[in-house]
């Protein structure tokens, strides 16, 4: 379409000459009225996100005020808020009342161990399955994971606890370590799964095949390395789900030895679930989260691709 | 991003200098028995201390070990497995410390014990019952189910010989028999004892100017009445009463009501559910008059109902079937309540009946023990008068034997002489019954389910009619 010397449009041309300026005042104010919905929708947007924010920090919240709380406020009915006065000394006493370090070393040595065994078994898996699924066993290995996860818990829990019994492998971190592993791998493979899937195009593992690379060294050398994304959140999840797990550690474990934290600070709990040391309960909470935390902190930015890469096209 | 590894950098400091601190302090005696007790010292410990070392003094198990010139023992190791007790665990490591240093001094034997917690107790007493890891010594419940499911080479061992040594079945109360023996045999020997008592604000009491805590239901309402504040709608905004039972659990309240107007859950046989008669038909109208008729008593139905709670926050004056472990709870959680807290025994219908329920639990030895005669050695000595008061004293739990309950730190002390009184007048709570952890399982076994309906408004006779039915389907 041909356009004229000033600018406009050739039917505009035919239009009276008031028009224009009617024009540019209603693009102002269209600008003006789109200006007000874009800041609306920032409103709206941060809004939404304030009340998911709430709704998620508010036990968080919970737990550090009833850590600060003066005692004698702690179980004051109608709760209160805010403390009148900040109290610590909870953040030292904890430490006297039960083996805290102990459970914490506990829980990081079964944590760690589980996080890297499940990530080298469920990055193996989870490529070849993404890679050879029109293989018959590897498809029918995806689906079997998959059932694996429809499964509660505790239905295999009496079976596996004697397996580890005759084994003799209850009361050690091994056993706990098995015992855990078998649970990420599958959960861990799925994910790393969806991550080769959408994150990594064959043609660069074509290209290295063309540059000569073998299947080994092209998993190793290429893919590996641009997984790292895919490979931290699978790792931030085998954490978490050995750090955070009560029911294996609590059947396999007796004596405090070996106790990690999820079963340590049920010390607390009295005969009959009656739990009057609220405030150093809540202290040792704030500790135990730590360590998720800072995981969360130092690596949010790759577990966000990592997962967001899986979901869009897993 | 460089605020959020300032954050991250920052909570890692914080972690690791929790960690280096409590490195230094913390408690690292772990599951393993004999470590200086020392270390560990407690105010509540100075006390008690003396009762265990006047324990090891007199008692050492055996009557070699006791001249102190054999152990025949020496170097075997057992385990042993407790629940935790209080809110404290540091306290009931120190116990358990000092009574097993003490009785390896003695006799040579080392205790290794181990703290289960009350959500997994049962699940691993049932594996040890089954032919999973057990401990040589256990501190065990629901005996009759344990003793049942156990086998000829896994279970509770029959300990009859124990019982004798430590002076027969008069050495206990009646609840202690009714849950450590089944069918004629000891499975245990009883040690902790439970049974409820009256908790009321002596505060409040002061002023509305009682004097006296109520001895009948009567006096129970009448005084309730007058503690008890309602606003324009007759809501309570201040309940005279409170049973003792979290997210609408009533039947523990109400099995100590039927006692209090004579009746029984089962005949003495233990074949037959008894509580389809008039006393029954009375407890439960009881029950549900507080909350509906006369208004002193809030309907706890609320998931969120504390009654704990709402007396510590000042909202109850009187909780009917407290423990003994409340006062010190309400002490640890509401120092302000300090001076206010005091026990009487519930009261009944007349005044003349039987004052509340009693629980019971044994101490029993595992048929997979290597050394049952040491393990045998570590139950006379755990069990005996010494070191039962030494640990009731420590853990703050009432005692099965007799003696124990009748020392002037139960009959004298101004919180525990109710408890004291009540264990004398007091019929057993759990039935021993294999399968009565399904009828009384909360929220929907039978019994708490009819007492929920009762005080919900359903007619009494057809709620009864409904439970036996449903206890008959689970069977008994």
């Amino acid at each position: 379409m041909q356009i004229g010397a000033c600018g406009l449009k050739p039917a505009d041309m035919e239009r009276p000459p008031g028009f224009a300026g009617f024009r540019r005042e209603h693009g102002i104010k269209m600008k003006k009225t789109k200006r007000i919905r874009k800041v609306i929708e920032i409103i709206r947007h941060y809004l939404a996100l304030l009340v998911v924010s709430i709704f998620v920090l508010l036990p968080y919240y919970w737990m550090i005020v009833t850590a600060i709380k003066p005692t004698e406020e702690v179980m004051v009915s109608p709760a209160t808020l805010l403390p009148s006065r900040i109290e610590l000394s909870n953040f030292g006493k904890v430490w006297n009342f039960l083996p805290l370090g102990t459970y914490m070393k506990n829980s990081l040595i079964v944590s760690a161990v589980v996080t890297i065994v499940s990530v080298i078994f469920a990055t193996l898996c989870g490529y070849s399955i993404s890679r050879f699924i029109r293989r018959k066993a590897q498809k029918g290995a995806l689906i079997l994971m998959l059932c694996t996860q429809l499964i509660p818990g505790i239905v295999t829990m009496i079976s596996l606890y004697f397996i580890m019994f005759n084994l003799k492998m209850n009361n050690t971190y091994q056993g706990l370590i098995i015992a855990y592993v078998v649970w990420a791998v599958p959960f861990c493979t799925l994910m790393i799964k969806g991550y080769f899937d959408a994150a990594i195009p064959r043609e660069i593992e074509e290209s290295a095949r063309v540059d000569g690379c073998s299947q080994f060294r092209t998993f190793f050398d290429i893919c590996l390395p641009i997984s790292i994304p895919g490979i931290i959140s699978t790792a931030i999840f085998a954490f978490i789900l050995a750090w955070n797990e009560y029911m294996w550690a609590s059947i396999l474990l007796s004596g405090d030895k070996l106790k990690p934290v999820s079963v340590g600070i049920y010390d607390f709990i009295g005969q009959y679930g009656a739990n009057t040391k609220m405030a150093l309960t809540m202290t040792a909470g704030i500790f135990i989260t730590l360590p998720a935390m800072i995981i969360f902190g130092f690596l949010q930015k790759y577990l966000i691709s990592g997962l967001s890469a899986g979901a869009v096209k897993g | 991003m460089k605020h959020k590894k300032l954050v991250a950098w920052g909570m890692t400091i914080a972690l690791a200098a929790g960690l280096l601190s409590g490195c230094g302090k913390s408690d690292d005696s772990g599951s393993s028995s004999n470590a200086d007790s020392g270390t560990q010292s407690t105010t509540e410990s100075t006390d008690a201390n003396a009762g265990g070392n006047a324990a090891a003094d007199d008692q050492a198990g055996g009557a070699d070990t006791a001249e102190g010139t054999e152990k025949p023992y020496e170097g075997v190791e057992l385990t042993f497995w407790m629940q935790s007790y209080g809110s404290d665990p540091s306290i009931q490591r120190a116990a358990l410390d000092k009574v097993t240093a003490d009785f390896k001094e003695k006799t040579g034997i080392t205790v290794n014990y181990a703290i289960n917690d009350w959500s997994s107790a049962n699940q691993k007493l049932t594996l040890a019952c089954t032919g999973g890891e057990a401990p040589d010594v256990g501190d065990v419940f629901f005996t009759k189910s344990f003793a049942l499911m156990s086998s000829e080479d896994a279970g509770l061992m029959v300990i009859n010989d124990v019982i004798e040594d430590m002076g027969g079945e008069s050495t206990w109360l009646a609840a202690g028999k009714d849950e450590a023996c089944v069918d004629g045999d000891w499975y245990g020997v009883p040690w902790r004892f439970d049974t409820r008592v009256l908790l009321y604000n002596t505060e409040d009491f002061e002023k509305a100017g009682i004097t006296e805590a109520p001895k009948t239901w009567d006096e129970l309402i009448e005084v309730a009445q007058k503690l008890t504040e309602t606003d324009a709608n007759g809501k309570i905004t201040h309940a005279g009463l409170a049973w003792n039972s979290d997210m609408g659990r009533y039947d523990q309240a109400w099995f100590s009501m039927l006692a209090q107007c004579g009746g029984t859950m089962m005949n003495e046989d233990f074949t037959e559910f008894t509580f389809d008669s008039e006393e029954g038909k009375k407890s439960l109208q009881f029950l549900t008059d507080c909350i509906n008729k006369y208004n002193i008593c809030s309907n706890s139905l609320d998931a969120s109902y504390s009654a704990l709670t709402e007396f510590m926050g000042g909202n109850v004056s009187m909780i009917f079937g407290a423990t003994g472990e409340n006062k010190r709870d309400i002490i640890n959680a509401a120092p302000q309540m300090d001076g206010k807290v005091a026990s009487a025994p519930l009261p009944t219908a007349t005044g003349t009946e039987k004052n509340a329920i009693a629980f019971s639990a044994p101490i029993s030895i595992f048929k997979t023990t290597q050394n049952p005669e040491a393990a045998k050695e570590w139950v006379k000595y755990f069990c005996s008068e010494e070191v039962q008061l030494y640990m009731s004293q420590q853990l703050n739990v009432l005692n099965s034997n007799v003696k124990v309950m009748q020392d002037p730190y139960f009959t004298e002390d101004e919180w525990l002489k109710a408890f004291s009184e009540t264990a004398l007048n007091s019929q057993s709570g759990d039935m021993p019954l294999t399968t009565w952890s399904q009828l009384d399982a909360w929220p929907d076994g039978p019994i708490p389910n009819m007492c929920a309906k009762i005080v919900d408004g359903q007619d009494i006779d057809a709620a009864i009619a409904e439970c036996l039915e449903k206890m008959e389907a689970i069977g008994y």
